[in-house]
């Protein structure tokens, strides 16, 4: 797919902050005091602690200049740092400053990495009523720049009361596990069209060529079942090279790659002129946008005519019956699912089937529970059934521990905080450091072992702190499509690990930062069908 | 009576859409809720007359009653056709003796307050309509802790065991206990009539009831 920019743009540290889930903005919202009981207990803690706390300017630092904050230490030669490996930078930053450290990206922002997972429950509970995120500047500029698509940046991208009036029209159809479970028997089909194809594509050793390139047409496929009512034939055997649904897979990587050029250069000079990474991310969106949008109009078309059958409202439906909700805000949406729907769920998936080919043991239990609930393979799995996959749901927790889709979230919180004995001003961009954290040894006992039983309630020996493990967040931020990417991946997991036993026998794989954590090397897995 | 006015207007504006397409508009009117006077007005502005017809609806007037008045004078759809809005069907008052489910909600300064439920009420929703503060920030999607309530006694047993999701939110829960459940998970049936529901001092926050936090 798209091979990172070797650009000699330096991209400074927010990547890692990023969520497809939660782009979201720098803006300072002025909103008022989530309560007077917060400030008069605020004070509390500052009166009881008051001998302890130590002023900001003594928590640890980055090294940083004037304009170019700490830029410099992501330079090639000079710089210590990968700023394509934001895991092991900020690994490093872990050893070199401790638990919490402060750092000035790119001369424009006040960063604060937080590895203490105390420090990020004290961020969460402080997050009030309107969570305020990190925007992705180059996405909302994108979208003032075509207003006739979109009426505002969407949930990524907004903030405060008018962030929240939108997320309020859709979490609970998308939210709620139960909604998303009536897609479960067409997500089942998705899944298994796509072992039919992955058998039509494999070579005689048993690799899928271009997996990854598979899994984001599963993805797209499957997404799109909830986003657009529709089946858009991304998995079936026969397609055209340049089809409709490869142009959005491309666009949406090309878009993914533009925001993490364009977020991250120090001087933004996007801002004043076109550059050529700007035009590039236009043109990947234009592309995408108008691809979307003509799948978004045939669906229009179609519910036109099915809406009169007497059954219950499709998301897509629902949608588009609220009288309340601006025409704008659904297209907004629904592009949104589609570009936030591909890349997340498709590598999260990569990452799950990677850890089972490593740890053959963990597979054959995997088999084993998978065999005794769907005893023949190609079955629909029902919601009981479902939930009775206790042991594949700790594996995709365990997988997420490990390689989450990103390495944490990030806060910006309204009032002064007390983070691991430091006052914190309002306004500085908190990141959590889940990814790091819980590679540590301090946190998880063999941090590094792919051991699915830490997740399973009654054979768990001891209890992780709950605020390490948040791969889609936490609280009314937390990342809408959570349910749908979860179905998905559990879905395609049991039945490609009840068909084959997955094997990798090439270099390991990492991940690298591209907005989000993506594999850093060619999915090149062996399915080997079993025989019964 | 703050609650009352979105749910009204999400009830009137269901219907509208289904029944009578010429309405563009609901304008709510609540500058008859002073010291004095206790009504306020609901406006429906129609494209096909450009008039607007107007109701006074009381302060104390049951939602049910009125909008079933407005049907009879058809001015929304006689049958509200399509699922409730979330927290709707708490508002309606139980239909019999038989489908009654008393609650008791133990606020946190240990104020008790009886409420009667029935049968399918969410208790989220139901302590809505009840000015409870049971917050529910994620209207229960399943991603926050706002409407974490401790069941109390025996009553916690005969409650449908946390599922996966619920068990996943309630370890990030502040002073979790043993009969920790989400109140928007509990729906409540006939067995679960005397339920005692009790709130925890805080939901969000740990400091805001004056706790002393543990140095880091």
């Amino acid at each position: 797919m798209v091979s990172l920019s070797k650009s000699a743009f330096v991209r400074p540290l927010l990547q890692n902050t990023k969520v497809l889930c939660s782009l979201a903005k720098l803006q300072i919202i002025h909103r008022q005091k989530a309560s007077t009981a917060v400030s008069v207990a605020e004070q509390t803690i500052f009166n009881e602690d008051h001998q302890n706390v130590k002023p900001f300017s003594e928590m640890p630092c980055v090294k940083s200049y004037p304009i170019i904050g700490s830029t410099w230490v992501y330079l090639p030669l000079i710089g210590k740092y990968d700023i394509t490996r934001f895991h092991v930078s900020n690994f490093m930053k872990f050893q070199e400053y401790g638990k919490i450290v402060r750092e000035n990206v790119g001369g424009r922002f006040t960063t604060v990495l937080l590895f203490d997972p105390k420090d990020i429950e004290i961020m969460f509970r402080h997050e009030g009523k309107y969570p305020v995120r990190v925007e992705i500047e180059s996405l909302a500029a994108y979208r003032k720049m075509r207003e006739k698509y979109f009426r505002s940046g969407g949930l990524l991208a907004i903030q405060g009361k008018e962030w929240y009036d939108l997320r309020t029209k859709v979490q609970t159809q998308l939210l709620r596990p139960k909604s998303i479970q009536s897609y479960l028997n067409q997500m089942d089909q998705v899944a298994n069209d796509m072992i039919t194809r992955m058998i039509h594509l494999m070579d005689n050793t048993g690799e899928v060529p271009d997996f990854l390139n598979e899994l984001y047409k599963w993805a797209l496929e499957s997404v799109a079942l909830v986003a657009l009512d529709a089946r858009l034939g991304c998995v079936d055997l026969e397609q055209a090279p340049n089809s409709q649904s490869q142009r959005l897979i491309v666009a949406v990587n090309d878009i993914f790659q533009g925001m993490n050029d364009l977020e991250f250069m120090p001087l933004s000079l996007w801002k004043f002129f076109p550059t050529r990474s700007w035009k590039r991310f236009v043109n990947a969106q234009d592309v995408f946008t108008e691809t979307a949008m003509d799948y978004l109009n045939k669906a229009l078309e179609r519910i036109k005519v099915s809406a009169q059958e007497d059954r219950e409202m499709t998301f897509l439906e629902t949608m588009l019956s609220k009288k309340q909700m601006d025409s704008r805000d659904v297209i907004t949406m629904i592009l949104d699912m589609l570009m936030a729907g591909i890349d997340t769920t498709s590598h999260s998936m990569a990452f799950v089937l990677y850890h089972l080919a490593k740890n053959p043991n963990v597979q054959e239990q995997v088999y084993q529970e998978v065999r005794s609930v769907l005893p023949h393979s190609s079955k629909c799995l029902s919601v009981s059934e479902l939930n009775q996959l206790r042991y594949v749901k700790a594996c995709v927790k365990e997988s997420m521990r490990l390689n989450p889709i990103l390495q944490g979230t990030v806060r910006e919180l309204d009032h002064e905080v007390v983070l691991s004995g430091y006052r914190v001003p309002p306004g500085v961009l908190l990141v959590s450091q889940n990814m790091v954290a819980s590679r540590l040894e301090e946190n998880f006992p063999e941090p590094l072992k792919f051991k699915p039983e830490r997740w399973l309630k009654d054979e768990a020996e001891n209890k992780s702190h709950p605020f390490l493990f948040i791969p889609f967040g936490f609280g009314p931020r937390m990342c809408v499509g959570r349910r749908i990417a979860e179905q998905e991946i559990w879905l395609l997991a049991a039945k490609i690990l009840r068909r084959f036993r997955v094997e990798y026998h090439h270099e390991d794989i990492d991940c690298y930062t591209r907005l989000v954590n993506a594999p850093d090397k060619p999915l090149r897995y062996q399915f080997v069908e079993r025989k019964y | 009576m703050n609650k009352f006015v979105p749910l009204m207007r999400s009830v009137c504006q269901k219907s509208l859409c289904q029944h009578r397409t010429d309405v563009m508009k609901i304008h709510i009117n609540l500058q008859g809720l002073s010291k004095h006077c206790n009504y306020f007005s609901v406006h429906f502005f129609s494209v096909s007359t450009s008039k607007s017809e107007f109701f006074e609806v009381r302060k104390n007037q049951n939602l049910m009653n009125f909008i079933s008045h407005l049907q009879k004078r058809n001015i929304v759809a006689s049958n509200l056709n399509g699922p409730l809005q979330h927290g709707e069907y708490e508002w309606q008052d139980p239909k019999s003796e038989e489908e009654v489910v008393n609650v008791v909600f133990v606020t946190k300064d240990g104020k008790r307050i009886p409420v009667r439920g029935k049968i399918g009420d969410n208790v989220l929703y139901l302590a809505h309509r009840y000015g409870i503060e049971m917050e529910g920030a994620c209207e229960a999607s399943l991603a926050c802790t706002t409407c974490h309530v401790y069941v109390q006694n025996e009553y916690f047993d005969k409650l449908p065991a946390a599922e996966e999701s619920e068990e996943d939110l309630l370890d990030m829960a502040p002073f979790l206990k043993e009969n920790s459940r989400l109140g928007c998970q509990i729906i409540l049936t006939k067995e679960l009539d005397g339920i005692e529901l009790r709130l925890p001092t805080a939901t969000r926050n740990f400091y805001v009831d004056g706790h002393v936090p543990q140095p880091h």
